[in-house]
């Protein structure tokens, strides 16, 4: 039986005691510096990506991300700001494993993502990443507790282990009392605890969250980010938000990374 | 994702649309449905019809008799017959057969030629039906009667025609069967009387056309005093009627004749032969007659085991072995080779009679149908496999969303694609069982009628069942069902594992 929340946790242990009571050192790695020392030690490092949607006419090619490099470590909380059509989202699901790039390399816990297999593609979207949308993405016709589930499904755990971590990961997020409704008997906050839930039940060390507050009133936002926050710190693992809100990343990130264009053009 | 959490899955899929589910297992349902009634109903109808006309013995069967060969004729033969004119030679010789001229040799079948032919391939068995007039004294009776013994060929069910008695112990048996009729005229006539007559012997003198003609003349007498009391209307009070000597002072011709039958039977060389009576053979009925043409007139006579028949007939025809005509059965080792074999035997002159020509066009008609009507039960069950091909794409399209979050969040492919097929083979097994299950009250109730209207029509019982369920047919209608439905989700399937899952959410 594969048990995902304890999955690579010698690995996860080492790197926790070699950074010990991590500090993010907001200074570290920017923007297309490829000669970095620290580089091959990061926890999350993407090189000279580019995403280019192809079109039938050269002319009509879409540039998402135009050979954008970035590093992050664990723990490490990093907001994504810019406009629509930036690439925040484009390169938030390249890290996530839904998308490839066009060019470049993905590198996420020792990983080359960008050069997995389809089905080592799944692997890690269950035991390495999890993934906050704006829209939920819950299963609608499934409870709280079976959306939870679900990722325990496709990783073969016993059902009566996957109850047991997807009822903890409900709990951890204020929603124990309400597993058995469906999302359509939930409010939107709600929901979106359900779906962090989901995202963090199996422990992972990167979460990416897009928009995860777009759709939320600012209360609500406020709780939201609370959770995510206690995650990055409980678990020491990276979450990159992306959002249009400048004062919600202030206060949540330690890192701003700005794109414009598929470009990154500033860190702060 | 393992098998469990397939069958869950799916079961939670499908019932998200309860109509649609119903609708597509209504399809898969009635195609099943079709399937098993098809080749069950052409199974059955195939079993009822090999039984009735007892195709599966007599299609390997030949009887064969005597007849004519016409040797070949020459140019020269027809030449001589005066078939000069100008005409080509294939012509000539064919009026010349045409015109008799052609030597005509009898061939008969004697017991060499049936040695002959028991030496052929593929000839199992041939059984002569041999026939000797004899006269009979049966243990306490007091009259001789003049009877034919005749033998039985060994595959022949006579037992199902005993009211007493059973079959032959073996073929080469001292032992007969006797019919009801000619018990009845020896005075051995309550139904008691008839299991007493079991066991009991019987003497038998065969040939003796003198003692034959004598016993004949004085049973006939008996029958005759007989119908007289029970004021019968008879031929044979007719006659006595119009005979001078009327019926009541037959008694001096009785004693007359039992006087010359005694010393008949000292005149014999041989002394009788003695047999046991094992059974007793009743009348058969019109239609048993029409469906066993091989009971021919044995019920009148004196059934002897093959073996002891034939070796009473040898004795009786010593002199004429090579002139004594027989007709026989000729028992194929398979129904494949009865024709080719009847060919081969009729060649040499021999007349040949089969069923196997008639049996096999009726198979073949039977075959026919089953296979039209099984060929449109297929056709029904593919287009519920459209239909469900069509059905899945829809669900499909409709569960890009799902599919894309469960992509997500980590199902591979595989599961995506295994999660549809498992829906289709659902329903296919769903589907199958509910046809199989409907197939089987349906066969059992139809059957039912057919019989009762077959029994009005034929006026005879019938106990058949015109299905037939042999354990295959059980096995395999559900798992064709669920293959074919299976199949039809392969490409919706595929479809559903290729949803990308940026595009998909993307669109949302």
């Amino acid at each position: 039986m594969n048990d995902l929340g304890t999955n690579s946790k010698s690995a996860d242990t080492a790197r926790s005691a070699e950074k010990d009571q991590a500090v993010i050192d907001p200074s570290t790695d920017i923007e297309n510096d490829s000669n970095r020392e620290t580089e091959n030690k990061s926890f999350v490092c993407l090189e000279n990506i580019s995403r280019v949607y192809k079109s039938k006419h050269l002319s009509d090619n879409v540039t998402a991300l135009d050979n954008v490099s970035l590093t992050m470590e664990p723990g490490e909380r990093l907001a994504l700001l810019g406009k629509s059509g930036s690439g925040k989202s484009t390169l938030l699901n390249l890290l996530g494993g839904l998308d490839r790039p066009t060019s470049g390399t993905i590198v996420v816990d020792d990983q080359e993502i960008s050069a997995l297999d389809s089905s080592q593609m799944a692997s890690y979207r269950q035991r390495t990443v999890g993934m906050i949308f704006q829209a939920f993405n819950l299963i609608t016709t499934k409870s709280a507790v079976k959306n939870v589930e679900m990722p325990f499904v496709f990783a073969g755990v016993s059902p009566a282990l996957r109850r047991k971590k997807a009822i903890a990961a409900l709990e951890s997020v204020g929603l124990g009392e309400r597993i058995k409704h469906r999302p359509t008997q939930l409010s939107g906050g709600e929901q979106q605890r359900v779906a962090i839930a989901r995202a963090i039940a199996n422990e992972p060390k990167l979460l990416l969250a897009d928009e995860p507050t777009g759709n939320l009133d600012s209360a609500t936002a406020q709780e939201i980010m609370q959770q995510l926050k206690a995650y990055s710190d409980e678990k020491c693992a990276a979450i990159i938000l992306v959002t249009h809100d400048e004062e919600l990343a202030h206060n949540f990130a330690h890192r701003i990374v700005r794109l414009r264009d598929g470009n990154i053009v500033g860190s702060e | 994702m393992n098998v469990r959490d397939l069958l869950l899955s799916a079961i939670e899929s499908l019932g998200q649309h309860k109509l649609r589910t119903l609708l597509t297992l209504c399809g898969v349902t009635l195609g099943t449905l079709l399937l098993f009634v098809s080749i069950s109903g052409g199974l059955g109808v195939i079993r009822v019809v090999n039984q009735r006309l007892g195709i599966d013995e007599r299609l390997m069967e030949i009887s064969v008799r005597s007849g004519v060969l016409i040797e070949e004729v020459t140019v020269e033969d027809a030449m001589a017959a005066g078939i000069t004119q100008e005409m080509s030679d294939e012509r000539r010789i064919r009026l010349a057969k045409a015109s008799g001229f052609g030597k005509r040799k009898n061939v008969t079948l004697n017991m060499k030629a049936v040695e002959q032919i028991q030496q052929l391939d593929h000839v199992k068995a041939v059984w002569p039906s041999y026939r000797v007039r004899a006269s009979a004294l049966v243990e306490n009776s007091p009259r001789w009667i003049g009877r034919t013994i005749n033998s039985v060929a060994p595959n022949k069910d006579i037992e199902r025609f005993l009211i007493a008695g059973k079959g032959f112990s073996s073929e080469d048996a001292h032992e007969v069967i006797v019919g009801e009729v000619m018990l009845y005229a020896l005075g051995i006539q309550n139904d008691s009387d008839l299991e007493a007559a079991i066991g009991s012997k019987i003497k038998l003198v065969p040939g003796s056309a003198e003692l034959w003609a004598k016993a004949n003349q004085l049973i006939a007498l008996d029958v005759n005093q007989f119908a007289i009391k029970h004021g019968a209307k008879t031929e044979l009070e007719d006659q006595a009627a119009s005979d001078d000597n009327s019926a009541k002072d037959n008694s001096a011709e009785v004693s007359k004749l039992e006087n010359e039958i005694a010393l008949e039977l000292e005149r014999l060389e041989q002394p009788p032969l003695e047999f046991s009576i094992v059974g007793i053979m009743r009348t058969p009925t019109r239609d048993e007659y029409r469906l066993h043409p091989w009971l021919g007139r044995i019920a009148t006579r004196i059934v002897l085991p093959q073996e002891t028949a034939g070796e009473i007939w040898r004795k009786h025809n010593h002199d004429h072995l090579e002139t004594r005509s027989l007709n026989a059965i000729v028992r194929v080792d398979s129904a494949e080779k009865a024709g080719p074999l009847e060919r081969k035997i009729g060649d040499q002159g021999f007349l040949t009679t089969s069923f196997s020509k008639l049996a096999m066009q009726i198979r073949t008609a039977v075959l026919l149908v089953t296979l039209i009507i099984g060929s449109l039960a297929i056709g029904a069950l593919l287009i519920s496999g459209i239909g469900i091909t069509n059905t899945m794409i829809m669900n499909v399209m409709e569960r890009r969303r799902e599919i894309a979050i469960l992509k997500s969040i980590g199902a591979q492919d595989i599961d995506i694609k295994n999660m549809f097929l498992f829906e289709g083979c659902l329903i296919g097994i769903v589907g199958g069982l509910l046809g199989l299950l409907l197939g089987l009250v349906f066969s059992s109730i139809t059957s039912h009628t057919i019989g009762s209207i077959l029994e009005s029509q034929l006026r005879e019982p019938f106990g058949d069942n015109v299905f037939a369920y042999p354990w295959w047919i059980i096995v395999l209608t559900p798992i064709v069902a669920a293959l074919v439905t299976t199949i039809a989700s392969v490409i919706p399937a595929r479809q559903a594992a290729k949803v990308e899952p940026v595009a998909a959410l993307r669109a949302l």
